[in-house]
């Protein structure tokens, strides 16, 4: 579920709070005697909602995504939808590959709450260095899970 | 496309998805990620993954530093797992059993995913303005400020107190509802609540008959057996005080715990069953998964599927596995679906046609005084011995002894018919005592009017169920446990007055759980409105074939062996 809010509003901390909604709005039309065929587009469904909802007090920000993109997105994501445990597992092992000191930077970027220009300053480094850099190790650690999906699916 | 298209593609989106997420993007940003996006159905497929790879690496990356906070900090967490539960302290125990339980990594991650997202459920109960830090991040924070706080041993405990607080629901929040129950009754002091209602935290529970199921707004579910004493604590705990409870707890609600006067059954992801007897001390039992049970005094047991604890004096001690089908797991849609018996109750002289008694004393229909009740025609009364009121076929009960009719005298030659105002009693060889709350009592006679113009069903005449008290001798309708209610004179549903042969007429009793208080045996009564004063031929009912049939559950079903 969460992975669908992000999917169709890919903000991590609007995401939270439209989760947030969801889950009550979940449990408030949930009803025991009439269980949705099929509960997950149901939640999703609902999900939908609450994304558009959101769109609506984001859009006086201007910082949205355009109705047709989310429309787009939000008919091709359900069907999509892959729990991500398995990806997790995939991206542990690779992590573990990386050499220590991309391990650091990426830890700092995704755990630490640093922003780019804060992780540049301490190393002495460009704001687009590190961009390029965590890019990279980023784009590595994609190769490395589809490679260990790959992996798997021939085995 | 080229594979170098694509790679390009890939990595430009890849960075936009990372600073869109972050909530960096700059506006141009944004217009180049619609662009991208609207421009292949690729662009979307890259993006799913890359939402996918960016959550994955950010729950595993966040966990791994919660986890290290949760090493450092069990002691404060043990604390904070004694004051009264909140989803924080629900997060934060199930951090110290993940880790004390030697779980492997992913298993941990699992754990705080779910205990993410139930603190997602709870933040969102009220707007707290410190949100916008990011669930899990929010989170760590918490621990490790708690756990500071716990450092400082002056601090202050009301102060410790308003800061869980925060993180606690409000006092009028909604944490599970009543999904549904079956014979319910509740304890006097208890207020009898309907199917579907909305619980708060800190309602309580208390049964003394039936069955109730509970879903947690986590997903936990719990099946109470009363009786039973139960609190909902929050969206994601309860207290079983005294009684048996059934949990299914989901992978959304890992960490459900259930706190009872001994120790604090907090659940990994399981089915398990938890009894509390008398003098407190609690029994558990995991049926599948495990879970960890801790005690005021740190000790702790981490029970797989199979395995039992109970507690002596306090002290968790190995035990006796429960059986299987000491729980019961589910509340059945539909009672009356569940598979049944029915059996036929013994009556003595049940039939006229096949069992006549020839003689007055000899059946278990039992005659008494005759009523006479000037003309009103609003009682009955038993039959007493020597009167001419009990008439089988034709030929009354004349001087203690019946003269039945023989055949060639009519063809329904046997039933029995009452005079007006007269009554009969039967009794079972079936104790009330013996029957099970919810059992189905039907009791079915023929009645109604053979084959001559004179006898009938007389108005308003019932019949009934009765406690085993036979020595009633002014019988009123309402000297029943049951009865058919008045049945009108010649029911359509109990005679054929075209061919003037009998027909059945049944009434069913679900047995109630006083019912089982009553010391006689279930009783048959039999009655003929009107009195002596207006008898006269065709105020007579006639009945015969009378049958009583017991339909019980074979049981609730059973939970099924654990693998």
């Amino acid at each position: 579920m969460r992975q669908y809010i992000l999917t169709l509003l890919p903000n991590y901390t609007e995401a939270e709070d439209v989760l947030a909604e969801t889950n009550m709005s979940i449990w408030e039309q949930f009803d025991e005697n009439d269980e949705p065929r099929d509960f997950r587009a149901w939640a999703c469904t609902i999900a939908y909602y609450q994304v558009l909802t959101r769109r609506k007090q984001l859009a006086r920000r201007g910082k949205v995504l355009s109705d047709e993109l989310i429309d787009l997105l939000a008919s091709e994501a359900v069907e999509h939808l892959e729990r991500p445990d398995q990806r997790i597992e995939a991206l542990r092992t690779c992590l573990e590959k990386l050499n220590q000191a991309h391990r650091e930077l990426i830890q700092k970027y995704y755990s630490g709450g640093w922003k780019l220009e804060e992780i540049a300053q301490t190393l002495g480094h460009t704001t687009a260095a590190v961009k390029t850099r965590i890019s990279r190790i980023r784009r590595k650690l994609h190769l490395c899970i589809e490679s260990q999906f790959t992996t798997e699916d021939l085995a | 496309m080229t594979d170098h298209d694509q790679d390009s593609l890939f990595e430009e989106l890849q960075w936009l998805t990372v600073v869109l997420l972050r909530g960096e993007a700059t506006k141009s940003e944004l217009e180049r990620f619609e662009e991208l996006m609207l421009s292949s159905v690729e662009a979307r497929r890259f993006y799913r993954v890359i939402v996918q790879e960016e959550l994955a690496l950010k729950l595993l990356l966040e966990v791994n530093e919660s986890t290290a906070m949760a090493i450092r900090d069990q002691a404060a967490l043990r604390k904070l797992a004694e004051s009264p539960s909140s989803s924080l302290v629900d997060v934060a125990v199930e951090a110290e059993h993940s880790v004390g339980a030697n779980l492997n990594p992913s298993r941990v991650v699992q754990v705080l995913q779910s205990a993410s997202s139930k603190f997602d459920q709870s933040i969102g109960w009220r707007r707290h303005p410190i949100r916008f830090l990011g669930t899990v991040a929010l989170l760590t924070a918490i621990v490790w400020i708690l756990g500071a706080i716990f450092v400082l041993t002056e601090w202050n405990k009301q102060q410790l107190a308003e800061q869980s607080n925060v993180f606690r629901a409000p006092a009028t929040a909604i944490v599970a509802k009543l999904v549904r129950s079956y014979d319910l009754e509740w304890d006097a002091n208890s207020k009898p609540l309907a199917d579907g209602t909305s619980l708060k935290d800190g309602q309580v529970l208390r049964l003394t008959s039936g069955l109730a199921e509970i879903q947690f707004r986590s997903g936990a579910r719990v099946i109470l057996e009363a009786p039973v004493d139960f609190e909902t604590s929050t969206l994601n705990s309860g207290k079983l005080t005294f009684g048996k409870l059934f949990a299914h707890v989901p992978n959304s609600a890992l960490g459900f715990s259930i706190a009872t006067p001994k120790v604090l059954v907090t659940d990994l992801g399981t089915e398990f069953g938890v009894e509390v007897d008398e003098s407190a001390e609690t029994k558990a039992t995991v049926f599948k998964g495990s879970v960890v049970v801790t005690n005021d005094d740190s000790d702790k047991a981490t029970l797989r599927a199979g395995q039992s604890i109970e507690t002596r004096t306090g002290q968790i001690v190995p035990a006796e596995r429960l059986a299987e089908n000491d729980f019961i797991q589910k509340i059945p849609d539909d009672p009356l679906a569940l598979p049944t018996t029915t059996v036929a109750l013994h009556i003595s002289n049940a039939s006229f046609e096949a069992d006549r008694n020839t003689s007055v004393d000899d059946g278990t229909f039992v005659k008494g005084e005759r009523g006479d009740f000037g003309g009103e025609l609003t009682a009955w009364r038993s039959l007493s011995g020597t009167e001419t009121q009990v008439a089988v076929g034709w030929n009354k009960l004349r001087d203690s002894t019946l003269h039945p009719r023989t055949i060639a005298d009519g063809p329904h030659s046997q039933a029995l018919s009452l005079q007006s105002g007269a009554s009969v009693l039967n009794t079972t060889s079936t104790a009330w005592s013996s029957l099970i709350a919810g059992d189905e009592l039907m009791l079915t006679i023929a009645l109604g009017m053979p084959n001559m113009e004179s006898l009938n069903w007389n108005e308003e005449s019932f019949f009934g169920l009765t406690d085993g008290d036979a020595n009633l001798t002014t019988v009123d309708i309402d000297d029943t446990v049951a009865n058919s209610g008045l049945i009108a004179n010649n029911p359509a549903t109990g005679t054929q007055s075209g061919d003037g042969s009998l027909a059945d007429v049944s009434f069913t009793y679900t047995v109630q759980p006083s019912d089982l208080q009553r010391n006689g045996n279930i009783g048959i009564l039999i009655c003929a409105k009107g009195s002596g004063a207006n008898m006269k031929i065709g105020n007579q009912s006639t009945f015969d074939n009378v049958r009583l049939r017991r339909k019980t559950a074979d049981k609730l079903p059973s939970i099924p062996p654990a693998k």
